[in-house]
This record gives C-alpha cells, structure tokens and sequence, in this order.
C-alpha cells in the first residue's frame, strides 16, 4: 500500500518534470527570439521596424488574455498532429510551450531592455554586427535579469502543468486531484502540496543565486 | 584627414524639424588634438556621433582620408568604425565583463586569434597602466581607471582616430590632467588623431593644437588654439572665453602643445 503509494507520487513527479524541463526547454526557444525581435524592432532600437513591433505586440497580448486553461483546451488537438496523442505528459508539452512562450517573449523583452543603451552604442561605435550586440552585449549585460526571468519561468510553467495535469497530462496535479480530491486520499493530498512547494522552494533559490553569481554590477 | 563640408542635420521634435547643424565646415589634418567647445545645447555631442555616423547627417559630406563616409553602410561602416575608437563621459563600459574582456570586446568581434588577443590586451594593460586590474569588474574600479579601460579599448584595433565626447567630465581635477595626459601620450607617440569635445578650459590649453567654437549649431570660428582663445574674431567667444577663464599665455601654450 505504502509502496504503491510512494510509486504513484514518484511517477507524478517524473511527469511533472519531464513537462516543465521541456516545456520551459520549448518556450525559451519560441519566445527568445520574440521577446529578441520586439527589442529590435521598436522605436529607437537598432532594427526599427514599428509595424512589425506593433504587430507582434497586438499578437502576444491576445494570446497572454486567454485563460491558460481555454488555451490548453484550443491547443489539445494540435498536440494530436504533432506528438501523435492528445493525452499525457508528451501531449501537454505542446500547449504548455505554446502558452507559456508570450510570456517568455515579455520576460526577455523586458531583460534587455534593461541594458544600458550606452553601452550598447559603444559596442556601436566599435564596429560591432548586430549578432555580436545581441549576444556579446545584451544578452552578457542582461544575465543576471533573464535567469530570474528563466526562474519565474519555470515556476509559472510548474502551475500551468497542474492545470495541463487535470486534463489528460499526468503529473502531480493530475495526481493531487485524482487521488487527494476525488478519492479522499488526504496523505497525497499532502505529499503533492509538499512536493510542489519545496520545487518551488529549491528552483526559487537556485535561480536567486545564480543569477547573483552573474551579476557584477 | 577628415574634411567636413555643408554639414547639416536635424532632428524631429514632437513633428517639429529642429536644425541642430547648420553649414558645419571644418578641416582635422593628422596628428591634430583638435577640441570642440561651446555652450550646453550648441550641437557638440551631434557633431562628434557624426564623425562615426552614429548620427546620419541630413546633407553635406563628411570626407575621411578621401572616402565620403556619409555613403557607408553594412560592413564597410562597421570596418570605417574600426578606423575610429570612440570615449564617452561615462565610459560605458560593460558591467558584467572583467577589465580584461571589455578591451578584448573590440579584438573579438572582428575576429583575432586567443592567442593574439592575450598579447594585444596585455599590452594595452601596460599602456594605460592598469595591468593589475585585469580581471576587476568596472564597479570595482574609480572613474579614472574606467576610463584608462575605455582608452584601452577605443585603442584596441589601432585606429587612426579617436572621438572622445566630455571624457573627462566625470572626473575631478587631478584624474582630468591624467586622462588628458594620457590622450596626449598616445597623440604624440602613435600619432592618433583626436576630436575631442570638453568643457574644461584646461584640457583644451594643455593638449589641443586646435579648436572650434560652436554655438547654435554654426561653427563661429576655428582654428590655432592660441590664435582663437586670445584673439577671437567673433564677440561670443569673447564673452564664452571671459566666463570660463580660457585665456593662455604664449609661455604655457608652448609647454604644453608643441
Ligand atoms: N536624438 C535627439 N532627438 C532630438 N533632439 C536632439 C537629439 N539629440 C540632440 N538633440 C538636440 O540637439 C541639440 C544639440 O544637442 P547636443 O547634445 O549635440 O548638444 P551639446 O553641445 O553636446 O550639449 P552638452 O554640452 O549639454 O552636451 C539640443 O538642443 C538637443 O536637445
Ligand atoms: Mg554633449
């Protein structure tokens, strides 16, 4: 019983991870060059382009106004052409990334444009390409920044794959709300809510001192 | 050399076209420590970016070793910009790089060897005299030392020129004269020109070999540093001279420039 018990939690929680490292993995990926792109391109930026900046703009604040769980429920059926399945861990990893990617794009927007335009101009006047800027410069000037962003990241997505749990992704929501809230099992109940605060706990503080150990300002 | 001729240049304000350069015609031969003065708001900062097109002039050309620069784009201005290390007030350094990876900023980007970035590094270090800082972070460092790092790296790829807007703004009075010392060493023995623009009377008269007055976006007068600061032409520099005490005498003029 207690056996089966700590099998079933373990298995949540492998679940669990395996969709936030991907998603998180996904979402950096889609949104990085968003969130790059809407630096770039706006008013006074190196590449500016307000069309484009507009546009994109209109287009993440649409989708970050759809509840997450509307989202997961428009994007289930994508999950089936890409992954083959609607249903699981593999399958929520689409939606997950997906949504959670606005929300990257603002996170890295919001980083880099923390950087110091001087600095940025410097690199200018050096002879620097815009590959270099972006990558010598502002995304070096701007670690300390994008690694909390990272780090809030992957809380958010932590909470999004609860929801993605409750409906078909498995996981320690899935879990929590099978088995602590449907079948009265207090004791999982119990485990999950613990799990899920120390990851939340442990991913907090390694992200806080990471990004203090990049940070030499 | 770099010739200026018919430069103008405005900027768009709330849809309003302010002209910020008006018909700027100048002349910087090599070797020249050449300063630019004149009141707040005259256009100096405008002029100087755009020496290095970090402004784009409206009209007029901007002839550098016969090339007219104003036509750049892509990687023949970046190349140009290689040709053309820039200072500024507050350095700019990058805040999350050591001493040693802010000068090897310019080496990289354009692509030298590890091996041959080390030596050239090293040797900046040397120059400006900051070998044991290399790997402190600029907040470790005073203004001063920041600013022998931002020399070091305008250095790096050998240019020809150097632009350097209120370098020495920041910094108090006995780091000014080390920092002015320092352009003047590298103007003398590697033969750099430099356009520098400077509120402090004494920059101008220990290094520059000449001056352009700018007010309102004309150039009034330029020329001998000497020439203009005692015997100016126009009432403005007159009154601009008086109230900043940029009178010299012949004796310190020759001390120190020639
Ligand atoms: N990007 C800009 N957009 C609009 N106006 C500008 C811009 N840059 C400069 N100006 C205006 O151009 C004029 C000249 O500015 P500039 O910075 O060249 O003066 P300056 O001589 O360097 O002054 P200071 O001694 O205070 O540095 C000012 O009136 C300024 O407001
Ligand atoms: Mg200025």
């Amino acid at each position: 019983m207690l056996a089966e018990t700590i099998i079933l939690i373990f298995r949540a929680l492998f679940e669990t991870l395996y969709m936030v490292i991907f998603s998180t993995l996904f979402a950096i990926i889609f949104g990085f060059p968003i969130g790059l792109v809407l630096v770039l391109t706006q008013k006074g930026g190196l590449l500016e382009n307000l069309n484009l900046n507009n546009a994109l703009n209109s287009i993440i604040n649409t989708a970050r106004s759809i509840p997450f769980i509307i989202m997961i429920i428009i994007l289930f059926p994508l999950s089936r052409i890409i992954v083959g399945t609607s249903i699981g861990s593999t399958a929520a990893i689409v939606p997950l990334s997906i949504a959670a990617s606005p929300f990257v794009a603002r996170i890295i927007e919001t980083s880099l444009n923390e950087v110091d335009k001087k600095v940025i101009e410097a690199a200018v006047s050096l002879g620097a390409n815009i590959p270099q800027i972006v990558f010598k410069v502002m995304v070096k000037e701007s670690l300390p920044s994008l690694i909390s962003g990272i780090t809030l990241t992957i809380i958010n997505i932590l909470g999004y794959s609860a929801m993605a749990g409750a409906i078909g992704g498995g996981g320690l929501g899935d879990l929590a709300i099978r088995y602590g809230y449907q079948r009265f099992r207090t004791d999982i109940l119990i485990a999950t809510v613990i799990i899920l605060i120390l990851f939340v706990e442990t991913i907090q503080r390694m992200g806080s001192k990471l990004s203090r150990k990049f940070d030499k300002r | 050399m770099i010739m200026i001729k018919g430069l103008y240049k405005s900027f768009e304000n709330e849809g309003q076209e302010v002209e910020v350069l008006k018909n700027v015609n100048l002349t910087i031969e090599d070797g020249d420590i050449f300063g630019i003065i004149g009141p707040s708001g005259a256009g100096k900062s405008t002029l100087i970016r755009c020496f290095n097109l970090l402004e784009k002039p409206n009209k007029g050309e901007i002839i550098v070793d016969g090339v007219n620069i104003t036509k750049l784009n892509g990687k023949k201005l970046r190349d140009f910009r290689k040709n053309m290390g820039m200072i500024f007030q507050h350095f700019n350094l990058l805040q999350n790089s050591t001493v040693y990876k802010n000068i090897a900023f310019p080496l990289e980007i354009s692509g030298y060897s590890k091996d041959f970035i080390e030596q050239r590094v090293l040797e900046l270090l040397d120059m400006v005299n900051l070998k044991d800082k290399k790997d402190a972070y600029p907040s470790m460092l005073s203004g001063g030392q920041k600013q022998r790092v931002a020399i070091a790296r305008a250095l790096a790829l050998n240019p020809k020129y150097i632009l350097s807007d209120e370098a020495t703004s920041a910094l108090d009075p006995l780091t000014t004269r080390s920092i002015s010392d320092l352009l003047k060493f590298f103007n003398k023995k590697y033969g750099i020109t430099i356009i520098l623009i400077t509120h402090e009377m004494d920059v101008v008269k220990e290094i520059c070999n000449k001056v352009a007055f700018i007010n309102n976006g004309r150039i009034i007068e330029w020329g001998n540093t000497y020439d203009l600061l005692n015997f100016p032409k126009s009432i403005e520099i007159k009154q601009f001279v008086n109230e900043n005490n940029f009178k010299i005498d012949k004796e310190e003029l020759f001390k120190n420039v020639s």
